[in-house]
């Protein structure tokens, strides 16, 4: 149970919403995958809780070639990866990482919104969706805004969302096909947070061939290898320019111990994974 | 014993309740004015109680009772009373109780929790058992003055509760003679039952001072027993109620959190008190399966021939004995399991630390020294250029043979050879298994074997009681517990076989209510339809005998001219001339209204036959009264860049004597291996530094799921008839987890070549291992 008293509201529209949030200790939620654990374990005691999934503009699915897919904070992740057939067609990685969240029953509640603004650096949604240069929709009584995926994240569980803020929906830019994976190792293959998590994604694979990788559990927050996708971008994936790219994708990772796995393994295996999907992939050969 | 339904997968007689959720366990139970129970837990591994403040708790509105060691000075403990109900001076382990609240609802039971004021003062603590074992920190300084049965052996100033010592023939004769000496360690951390439900007990004290307790329990009886022993009070008073319970595993054997509840309930007579406990709390505060560590020195021929044995196991017991003490002293007469060894010196520790309680866990230490006997086999496999499979049947127990504690091997005890050979064909054994294209992803395969007897006092006691009705069905009363092992569905098979009727005529009467259902020891140790099927078969021949002497007394023919048969008894040598069953089982009513006999109430009680305790130097004697033999096998594919381990296959077969429903057994089989791959693989109780424990949810404590499955799970049977029983059988429940680490940890080997002897076997520890190996 959760051990101490608390009001819940769920409102219909984002304006009453809004006001509800302004009240002193109202936290906003979704699915409650993260929100009602934390609650029980009494780790956040909020005094007003705020449901917006009975929002329906907070339901809404779109897609474009132009527009992107845009992805409203209530969609819970089953929905979205089985009703909207685009995620899978359009997003691979992005819908396979989905598929690595928690369990089935967790994603019959959880949403893509709610994952972000949790921001566990272990967020298997995020590393795919930083790889597609995705975008926030945030809004608030005072207006709206957008924000950079990349730049949302300030630390672990938290980020740039102010008081009063909730997220509204994500945009996630469409720019051509691409392929790619998402690498998750974890203790069990189901229902635990990932030891480390690698996206690789390969925008426009047949054309200009762009390498995108981030990385979740093994820095504060999830991380995108920029430096080691500059170095890349235009190479010959030979055995040196991969094993070069692979250790640069490394450097950009700062692991540390917990109860899922030691420093020094994540950091290996920020290493070994980025070649590893590249050779699944089919685009290298070499073997470590 | 004739067999009509022994032997077929007659579909679980508790399955329409299971799978409609109908089935009432204690979590589903609610009684008028029922007042909610919580309680309060140490921080600290190790801390003296300073002063314990509870009077602002006590003014809360809506706090019936609060409870502490003053209103509560009782310890309990099976073997062993050491536990005390709530911590008097001192706390041992992170969790355990200090003081607990009855409240008109769990919210003001929980702020009421948070109004107790207690003061400590943290002492120096210990965490790891061989540290534990030099004595610098006492965990019980009054160890000497606690009660315990006389068969335990304690070292006060070790922080030993148990040492138990085999000795057998001449081990350092036996080195003397040997090719070979070969040494290794092997360890593993403490894991946790998960069952699916946690434990919960409700308690409701009466003005005449009678107590029931329902509780998600395995052994009715005992806990009785324990509860009446420790609150001081007579059997007669104590009733205890057990519904079904939702997974035990050995974590609901004897008495665990009850006591908490009742205390908390004879504060407030007339009014019921339920507690349920949090998964937290089922983790950190019941008991979970001891750590332990070996030491293994083997003495072996050229020829592979086991000539002499030494180990010292020490099990991490946490901060109470519980049932670890004869843990200890089971893995201490079993070691070096299924294999004959002519010279055994065997020490087996039990020793308190700060760490989570230890107690019993299926497989009940068989689990540990197995996986220390049967790594220790493959490095001698290994050492002497051996195949692993051909050394151990070069050592198997066969008839003629004695064991570690001295008890001779008949045809009868059953065939662990068979078992290897079968699960290696099972496996493909000795066949190179096809490699996956991607080169840095090995296939292996390997096996291991098994031996586990009941572990059980010589004299722990069965009884049924078998009720005719009126219209000849019949309801079966029993104390063993349906923990999900499929009990009340074998023994309507084999009632149904005894008594000669349809086991659509039978019902088990449950709950099990000790008021009401005749006396049994304890659901534990894989002993059910082995000692239970002697009692029901004695309770059979009386109910028959009462039958057949109505009967013979109507019919005007001897009783061993009768044969009861489905719904009739009937002249064996002129079948035609019979009475309805249902004529008589109330007794006969002549034509003309006299009546003879009187209801049919068959009544069939049982002890272990012959079993003595052990002498205490040498452990000689016979404590065992049945041995099931099996062997395990598994199929792995190992990444030797991430260090990831995948289960393709495994295969377990055991020497069932008879298996009496094979589609149960083959569940049971395949659940137990896999509880086995989770500890295998990634399953440890994990603390920090200073002793508190962190995977104290299933965040961090990860168990298997339908995504962790091999492609491919086989049980099979061997079936080699149990002489102490009527119906063949002997236990089979435990013994699916038991050697599955050792059989994945060989199939680790057989495909990367590194050998990891301290579990779990961990992506880190493969990939260290494997760096080693190539620098």
């Amino acid at each position: 149970m959760i051990p101490f008293r608390f009001s819940y509201h769920k409102p219909s529209s984002l304006s009453e919403a809004f006001e509800i949030l302004s009240e002193d200790g109202a936290v906003p939620m979704l699915g409650g995958t993260d929100l009602v654990v934390k609650m029980r374990a009494k780790r956040v005691t909020p005094k007003v809780v705020v449901d917006l999934k009975f929002i329906d503009e907070l339901h809404n699915v779109s897609f474009s070639e132009d527009e992107g897919l845009v992805i409203g904070a209530a969609v819970t992740m089953n929905e979205l990866i089985e009703d909207f057939a685009v995620v899978k067609e359009r997003f691979p990685v992005f819908y396979q990482a989905i598929k690595k969240v928690g369990a089935y029953q967790t994603r019959n509640r959880a949403t893509v919104a709610g994952n972000i603004a949790n921001s566990s650096p272990a967020a298997d949604s995020v590393p795919p969706l930083l790889t597609y240069n995705a975008k926030v929709k945030v809004v608030s009584a005072d207006g709206e805004r957008l924000v950079e995926l990349k730049d949302f994240f300030t630390g672990p569980g938290r980020n740039v969302l102010k008081p009063g803020e909730i997220i509204h929906s994500i945009i996630v830019p469409y720019e051509s096909p691409s392929i790619g994976m998402y690498y998750k190792i974890s203790r069990i293959k189901a229902v635990d947070l990932s030891t480390i998590g690698v996206a690789l994604t390969i925008i426009d694979p047949d054309g200009k061939r762009d390498i995108r990788v981030a990385l979740a559990s093994v820095a504060p927050t999830p991380v995108r290898a920029f430096k080691a996708e500059d170095y890349i971008r235009d190479k010959e994936l030979s055995a040196s320019s991969v094993e070069r790219f692979a250790e640069l994708v490394q450097e950009s990772t700062s692991p540390i111990t917990d109860a899922r796995g030691s420093k020094e393994y994540r950091w290996e295996m920020a290493k070994v994974l980025p070649k590893r999907i590249l050779r699944e992939l089919g685009l290298f050969e070499g073997v470590a | 014993m004739r067999e009509k339904y022994v032997g077929k997968p007659i579909p679980r007689v508790d399955a329409y309740e299971k799978v409609t959720g109908t089935a009432v366990y204690v979590t589903d139970m609610f009684f008028p004015r029922m007042l909610y129970g919580a309680v309060l837990r140490s921080p600290h591994p190790h801390a003296k109680i300073k002063k314990i403040d509870v009077s602002k708790a006590k003014a809360l509105e809506g706090v019936a009772a609060v409870v502490t060691s003053k209103e509560c000075p009782y310890r309990q403990g099976i073997y062993l009373v050491d536990r005390p109900i709530f911590a008097t001076d001192r706390v041992r382990y992170v969790g355990e109780p200090v003081a607990a609240v009855a409240a008109e609802s769990m919210e003001i039971a929980m702020k009421a929790l948070e109004l107790i004021e207690v003061e400590y003062e943290p002492l120096p603590a210990v965490f790891d058992p061989l540290e534990a074992m030099k004595g610098e920190v006492l965990i019980h300084p009054d160890l000497a003055s606690y009660e315990r049965l006389p068969i335990y052996n304690i070292e006060p100033e070790k922080n030993v509760f148990h040492h138990h010592k085999t000795r057998k023939g001449d081990v350092e004769k036996g080195f003397k003679e040997a090719d070979y000496i070969i040494e290794g360690e092997y360890s593993l951390p403490q894991i946790y039952h998960a069952p699916l439900e946690p434990h919960g007990a409700i308690a409701f004290y009466d003005f005449n001072g009678n107590l029931t307790v329902w509780s998600s329990a395995q052994s009715p009886y005992t806990l009785r027993n324990l509860i009446a022993h420790a609150f001081k009070m007579s059997r007669h008073k104590v009733r205890v109620i057990a519904p079904y319970v939702g997974g035990g595993f050995g974590g609901k054997a004897g008495i665990n959190m009850e006591g908490i509840v009742i205390a908390l309930a004879m504060q407030v007579p007339g009014r019921h008190v339920k507690l349920i406990y949090s998964r937290e709390e089922d983790i950190m505060a019941t008991v979970v399966r001891q750590g332990m560590y070996a030491k293994v020195k083997a003495g072996v021929k050229k020829d592979g021939t086991l000539v002499a044995w030494e180990e010292t196991m020490v099990f991490d017991g946490g901060a109470y004995a519980e049932y670890g003490t004869n843990v200890v002293r089971a893995a201490g007469y079993t070691t070096p399991g299924p294999y004959y060894v002519p010279n055994i010196k065997v020490d087996s520790y039990g020793v308190y630390t700060n760490h989570l309680v230890g107690g019993a866990f299926r497989g009940f230490g068989h689990g540990e020294l197995h996986w220390a006997v049967e790594r220790h086999m493959d490095k001698i496999a290994k050492t002497l250029g051996m195949d692993p499979l051909e050394l151990r049947l070069k050592n198997v127990l066969r008839p003629g043979h004695t064991n570690a504690m001295g008890q001779k091997m008949h045809e009868h005890t059953g065939n662990v050879e068979a078992c290897l050979k079968k699960a290696a064909d099972l496996i493909g054994y000795g066949e190179k298994p096809e490699q996956p294209k991607d080169r840095v992803k090995r296939r292996g395969r390997g096996i291991a074997a098994l031996v586990k007897a009941p572990a059980m006092p010589t004299n722990a006691a069965s009884s049924v009681v078998i009720k005719f009705n009126e219209d000849a069905s019949v309801t079966l009363q029993v104390s063993i517990q349906e923990i999900g092992q499929g009990f009340n569905t074998a023994i309507t098979q084999m009632a149904a076989d005894a008594l000669h009727i349809s086991p659509d005529k039978i019902k088990v009467v449950f709950p099990i209510d000790t008021d009401a259902n005749p006396y049994e020891w304890q659901t534990v140790a894989s002993r059910a339809l082995w000692t239970v099927g002697n009692a029901l078969y004695r309770a059979a021949e009386d109910a028959l005998s009462q039958i057949k002497n109505i009967a013979s007394q109507v019919l005007g023919v001897a009783p061993y001219n009768l044969e009861v048969e489905d719904d009739r008894v009937y002249i064996k040598y002129d079948p035609e001339v019979y009475i309805p069953l249902k004529d008589i089982v109330m007794g006969y009513t002549y034509p003309d209204g006299h009546a003879i006999g009187g209801p049919v109430i068959g009544r069939g009680s049982f002890v272990p036959e012959r079993l003595t305790n052990l002498d205490p130097e040498t452990g000689q004697g016979n404590a065992a009264a049945e041995w099931t033999f099996g062997a395990e096998a598994a199929e792995v594919e190992v990444d030797m860049e991430t260090g990831e381990v995948k289960i393709l296959k495994l295969v377990g077969v055991f020497d069932a004597g008879r298996v009496v429903n094979p589609m149960i057994a083959a569940g049971q089989i395949i659940g137990g291996m896999v509880q086995g791959m989770g500890p295998a693989l990634f399953e440890q109780i994990t603390y920090t530094d200073d002793g508190k424990p962190i995977s104290i949810s299933f965040t961090d404590y990860k168990i298997p799921t339908i995504a962790d499955m091999p492609d491919e799970m086989i049980a099979d049977f061997v079936e080699t008839p149990e002489a102490t029983s009527p119906f063949g059988v002997r236990g089979i429940a435990e013994h699916p987890m038991i050697s599955v680490p050792p059989a994945i940890a060989s199939a680790i080997y057989d495909a990367v070549g590194v050998d990891i002897n301290d579990l779990p076997v961990t992506p880190e520890k493969i990939l260290k291992a494997l760096k080693e190996k190539h620098s």
